[in-house]
Order: C-alpha cells, then structure tokens, then sequence
C-alpha cells in the first residue's frame, strides 16, 4: 500500500506542476504562433490586391530543344538559344531582362547590386530589383515574351499573356504556356513592402 | 503568544508568498526573458536586407531549452533543463510540503533540506543572462543582448522562494 505521505505529496507536486504549467505553457504557445522564428520566407499565394504596386519577374524559363516541330536548330550553329524576355504591360515594354547565352533552361536572379551599392550606407531598392514594376489593375494583362537572340534578328520563342487578377504574389509556374516555352517560372512581390534579398533569390 | 512567534511569519503568509512564487516562476520559464538584436555597424540596412541579419529573437527559458536539447546541444540543454527549470520547480514544491506539514503539526520530512539544497542553483539563469548582456557589450557590428521582463520574474520567484524558506525556518 502506498504511504499517505507519497500520496499527498504526489498531490502537491502535481497541483503546483499544473499551475506553473497552466502560466507559462500560453506564452510559448502565443510565442510560437505569431513569432516570426523562421528567417526563410515562406512564398505567399495570395491572389495580388487591385490597386497594388508589384514587382513582376521571370526567374527561370525552360524552352524546348527544337526551335520547331520540323526539328529545326535554334542556332546555325546547333547550339542552344540565347534567351531573353520582355514584360509588357498597358501596351508597354516596360522590363526587358538580360541575355542567358546558349542554353535551353536560363535562369535570371533578377536583382544587381553594384560595388557602390555595397560599400555605401545605403541601397535603393528600387534600382537593385530587376524586375518590372506594375500596378495590378482588374482587366489588366501581364504579357511575358520569350526571344532567342540571333544576330540577323530576334526570333520570338513564344509569348503568352497572364491577367493580373490571375497572378499571386509569390512563386508560381506556367507550364507550356505559349510557343516554344515548356515552362515558366515567375515570381510577384510587394513593391514598397519588406522585400528582402532572399525574396528575389531563392 | 511569544515574542518569537510574533516576530516569525505565519504559515498563511508564507503559502502565500510560495504562491506568488509559482506565477513568478511560470512567468519567468515562459514569458521572454532575453532579446537578441543582431546588428552589423554602419552597412546595417544592407545586411538586413541581403538577409545577412536575423530579425531580433525574443528567448525564454522554456523555449531556449527546448532548441538546444532539439539542436544538437543536449548536454548544455539537459543542464539548463535541470538547473533553470527542475531545481526551481522543486524547490516550490518542497517549500510547499514543507508548510503542509508544520500547519498539520508534523515534523516537515527532508523538504526543507531539499529546498535549502536547491536554492544555491535557483539564481544560476539570471546570472547567466547578466553575464550575457556584459559581454555582448563586445559583440562585433553592436549586436546587443537585452533583459526582458521575464527574467525579472525568475529572479523575483528565486528571491522569494529565499524568504519563504528563510521564513519557514523560524518555524522549525
């Protein structure tokens, strides 16, 4: 049989255990409800906000390995496209991206910083992101235009048009969108909010 | 009734303040009791924003234990554990025992050897915490360690888990 003493002190232990517990157990759980405790972003799905400011990029794009279904080569040479993009938006090219030479998957990480950005006391933002800056507006189209750049003239890979109630903020991927594109990646952040580098690089 | 009596607290009081104690206690386990703010000099902004930076980290004692124990530091989180969380909480409850027994008329067992036992690891969390806001007074770039009010609430439950024994003693 157990002796009484264990008992009531079983007892007392227990009910101050479930006090202690009972104070300090909701400040963990608001802590770890709300605290931002995971540095890495998370990518939102949120569908944008009209009346909103956007950066809009294009952060990978997969093409296929024939310019046509004859089988024709991308390049007199036979090597892989040189690949850029545009962005157009209320009949504007309003961002036109760099070249990625000779490859049918390039990659743009969308954001430059130049010497003088890291050595002085502050960066603009605004001219580090490379990426087109829209407004999204209900009835608006995002228009993304694939080219190869060939010397004897630009040959248009494919073009397709996303409408702007259609885009989200974050990550999101077109597959077989338009022409020749086998996929597209693009990426929609809060213009003004609290981009950080990790957001365009990830 | 004597002029000792009159001058001990009675045990009434002293469950009471062992009471308080326990808030405090639960108070300064899971309320925030260190904030971390990195910092990198003058380039600052630019660290932050290249995601060099953490956000500030708020810590308590419950959840600082928790990531050693799951991060790879065991034995310093086992050490924390016993030391900033068991030997507190058993201290309160051996004072509690302790009071039950001398109000029932009884001789009141080992607790209050426990509990004297214990005490000289009760205030070992704030010093660490103090010791850490004095050397991060060095910390490259003027990161900074600050007190927050959770380790008020340790150290108060320390303290008076101090006079509860002190005023149990009188007792005995």
């Amino acid at each position: 049989m157990i002796p009484l003493d264990c008992v009531r002190y079983f007892w007392i232990g227990l009910t101050s255990l479930v006090v202690l517990a009972g104070i300090s157990v909701p400040f963990l759980w608001n802590r770890g409800a709300s605290s931002g405790e995971t540095p890495t972003a998370v990518p939102e799905t949120t569908v944008v906000d009209a009346g909103e400011m956007y950066y809009v990029m294009l952060s990978a794009i997969e093409v296929a390995p024939q310019k046509d279904d004859d089988g024709a080569k991308w390049d007199i040479d036979g090597s892989p496209p040189d690949l850029y993009f545009e962005i157009h938006w209320q009949g504007h090219k309003v961002f036109s991206s760099s070249t990625k030479k000779d490859t049918l998957v390039a990659r743009w990480t969308n954001i430059t910083l130049g010497v003088g950005d890291v050595l002085s006391s502050g960066v603009s933002l605004d001219d580090s992101i490379k990426a087109a800056r829209i407004t999204a507006r209900k009835g608006d189209e995002i228009e993304f235009r694939v080219y190869d750049d060939d010397l004897a003239g630009d040959d248009l890979v494919g073009r397709f048009k996303v409408p702007a109630e259609r885009l989200r903020v974050g990550d999101q991927e077109w597959t077989d969108p338009a022409g020749r594109i086998v996929s597209a990646h693009g990426r929609v952040l809060r213009s003004g909010g609290d981009v950080k580098f990790g957001d365009v690089v990830r | 009734m004597s002029s000792a009596d009159a001058k001990r607290p009675s045990l009434a009081a002293l469950g009471f303040l062992n009471w308080c104690g326990h808030v405090l206690l639960a108070l300064g386990l899971g309320a925030p009791c260190m904030i971390v703010t990195p910092k990198f000099g003058a380039i600052e902004g630019l660290a932050r924003w290249l995601g060099l930076l953490q956000d500030p980290e708020t810590y308590s004692i419950l959840s600082g234990t928790w990531r050693l124990l799951t991060g790879g530091q065991a034995v310093i989180g086992v050490v924390l554990l016993v030391f900033s969380v068991l030997f507190p909480v058993a201290k309160l409850v051996a004072l509690r025992a302790a009071i039950a027994d001398v109000r029932r008329g009884r001789a009141p067992g080992p607790a209050p050897l426990l509990a004297a036992r214990f005490s000289k690891y009760s205030m070992v969390d704030v010093f660490v915490i103090a010791l850490l806001v004095l050397v991060s007074k060095t910390f490259p770039g003027g990161t900074t360690v600050e007190v927050a009010w959770g380790t008020y609430a340790f150290a108060g439950a320390a303290l008076l888990s101090v006079l509860v024994a002190a005023g149990l003693s009188r007792h005995l």
